[in-house]
């Protein structure tokens, strides 16, 4: 699966986050599908209504009014996304919570601050199906 | 004359000792001692009592039991079951066997002296050596009350009994018995209450400090948060800045540029690290233990290496034993241990090469070399370099790294059951072991 053919929703409270990753996502990287949200309100529905079904989510944890978590509760028990890789983005990157992430069943993370120079190579390994925990 | 003094004090000391010296395991013991003792006397004082005064009643004369002997062996026995030591008890056993000794050939040799009476003072004298303060009164009384029974069956016609002293020392070895009995008891039932409230100061206490070290990991970890969400913005925007997506930049520009990057990854990599040291501080390092593809953790430090050296005359020898196996450890902190030997590596040497060798070491242990040609560490250095926030001479003009690299390593190789060595030679270069156990033997606590 190239860039190409990722769907890519990102959900994220901090203006200066939902910003780089914009520019990553869409002017470095150069990925056509990116939708990016400042919360968690009537998910779902806005997820459902995307013109292309997502495949991969990147969540923040720090979000309202349903946080991270809650977010993958809902995304589970939706069969259309059994496919989609779901991976905390997040600088909440202590062992414990790290811990938390991966028993709560998040295919990966991506800890902020995220690191430009390997931000597409594990992008490409999530694609592949590689478990990603990477906290930089 | 002073040491005498002493040694009498000593003695006086041990003679007064009061009852809660026995120690506390031993209470239960002397307990269950003296109950079964109670037993014996009041058996005896059947026999030797009651029984010769029926008889005597019922027949007219009264049998002459050679039981009194007996007696004195529970008093034996009551003060091995009470004694403080090992030493105490010892010397009770001995004793009795010497006593009877001499009863047994006092007995054949001359049948008319009175036995009991002799065998007393010896009882007493054994006491106030080997027993507690109130087995020593108990047999004080014991053979005064055998004395005194004795003495007025002789001057005066009261005489109850065959042998009125005897009667009336069980009595009060009974009595004494009792006593003792009861003071054991008020000492188990004050070991439980100490006991129990110890315990309950025990888990207040950890109560306490569990709730503090929740406050700690709680700011920590907010901590960590609100310094990594800026960190976030001022090395991504730089980067993008500096890789030219908003436009060209000039030398200038872009080497000022590299310079708020390269403070941004430093101020990260101090996070992490007084992160990580905090942790293992407190014992709270966790791994999180898989099967890791040594290959894959390898090319990823050796890429990071690379890029580190760019423009350094220094070249990086790759020595990898081609049949490495998958081991069961910490991915992110093994990767963690040997990017930061190699940062060291190439931090400290100015030309030559780095050398990077990794195979198995025995059946069941896994080996990296990383050696360098850099300008070494004199041997007084040797350990500094392993206590947090030291740094060698060289390490501090260097103005890079915060002191808890090698630290870090060394605590998170020991994690895994494994080991941190390091020979160097100041000038000729330095080179470090990690060996990792093929199965992680965790040794970190929760």
């Amino acid at each position: 699966m190239s860039y190409s053919q990722l769907s890519i929703v990102y959900v994220e409270d901090d203006p200066a986050s939902r910003n780089i990753m914009s520019i990553l996502l869409s002017r470095v990287m150069r990925c056509p599908a990116v939708t990016i949200w400042e919360d968690s309100a009537d998910f779902l529905d806005k997820v459902a209504n995307l013109p292309a079904k997502p495949n991969l989510f990147l969540l923040d944890i720090h979000v309202a009014p349903i946080d991270g978590f809650g977010l993958l509760k809902l995304l589970r028990t939706i069969p259309d996304y059994d496919q989609a890789k779901i991976i905390a983005l997040t600088a909440s990157v202590t062992t414990s919570e790290v811990n938390t992430l991966r028993e709560t069943g998040f295919d990966g993370l991506i800890g902020k601050p995220i690191k430009q120079a390997s931000f597409p190579t594990l992008i490409d390994r999530i694609i592949a199906g590689a478990p990603v925990w990477m906290v930089s | 004359m002073k040491a005498l003094g002493k040694s009498l004090l000593k003695f006086w000391d041990r003679l007064t000792a009061p009852m809660d010296f026995v120690p506390h395991n031993d209470r239960r013991r002397a307990r269950l001692l003296s109950a079964t003792l109670m037993v014996f006397v009041i058996l005896s004082m059947i026999v030797i009592v009651v029984i010769p005064l029926v008889t005597a009643k019922l027949v007219g004369t009264a049998p002459t039991l050679p039981i009194d002997f007996v007696i004195e062996e529970f008093v034996y026995l009551g003060i091995y079951g009470l004694s403080r030591t090992r030493y105490y008890r010892v010397s009770a056993l001995l004793l009795t066997v010497m006593v009877n000794l001499v009863v047994w050939s006092v007995t054949i040799t001359a049948p008319n002296f009175n036995g009991p009476q002799l065998l007393a003072i010896v009882v007493v004298l054994a006491g106030l050596l080997l027993s507690t303060r109130t087995t020593a009164i108990l047999l004080a009384l014991n053979f005064v009350g055998l004395v005194t029974g004795a003495l007025v069956q002789q001057k005066t016609n009261f005489n109850p009994s065959v042998d009125f002293g005897t009667d009336i020392s069980i009595y009060i070895l009974f009595v004494g018995l009792f006593l003792i009995h009861l003071q054991y008891r008020d000492l188990i039932e004050k070991d439980r209450i100490v006991e129990a409230l110890r315990a309950e100061e025990q888990s207040r206490v950890a109560d306490q400090l569990r709730a503090l070290d929740l406050i700690k990991s709680r700011f920590l970890a907010s901590m960590s948060h609100e310094l990594r969400t800026p960190l976030n913005s001022i090395l991504n925007f730089t980067e993008f800045v500096l890789n030219e997506v908003f436009g060209p930049v000039n030398a200038e520009q872009a080497d000022a540029l590299r310079n708020v990057v390269n403070s941004g990854d430093f101020l990260l990599s101090l996070i992490n690290d007084v992160l990580d040291m905090t942790k293992i501080e407190s014992g709270s390092l966790e791994l999180f233990i898989e099967e890791v593809d040594l290959k894959d953790v390898i090319k990823a430090s050796l890429t990071t290496a690379q890029g580190l050296l760019q423009g350094k005359p220094v070249t990086l020898i790759e020595n990898i034993s081609s049949d490495l196996p998958v081991i069961s450890g910490d991915k992110r902190r093994i990767q963690q241990i040997l990017n930061n030997l190699m940062s060291n590596a190439i931090k400290f040497t100015a030309q030559g090469s780095i050398t990077f060798e990794a195979a198995r070491d025995g059946e069941s242990n896994i080996r990296f070399t990383i050696h360098d040609t850099g300008m070494g560490i004199v041997s007084a250095d040797q350990e500094l370099i392993f206590q947090p926030f030291r740094q060698t001479k060289q390490g501090i003009q260097q103005g890079a790294g915060t002191g808890l690299g090698l630290p870090i390593s060394r605590s998170l190789t020991e994690a895994h059951g494994g080991k941190l060595t390091m020979e160097s030679k100041p000038g000729e270069g330095t080179t470090f072991h990690v060996v990792l156990p093929l199965k992680a033997r965790t040794t970190a606590t929760a």
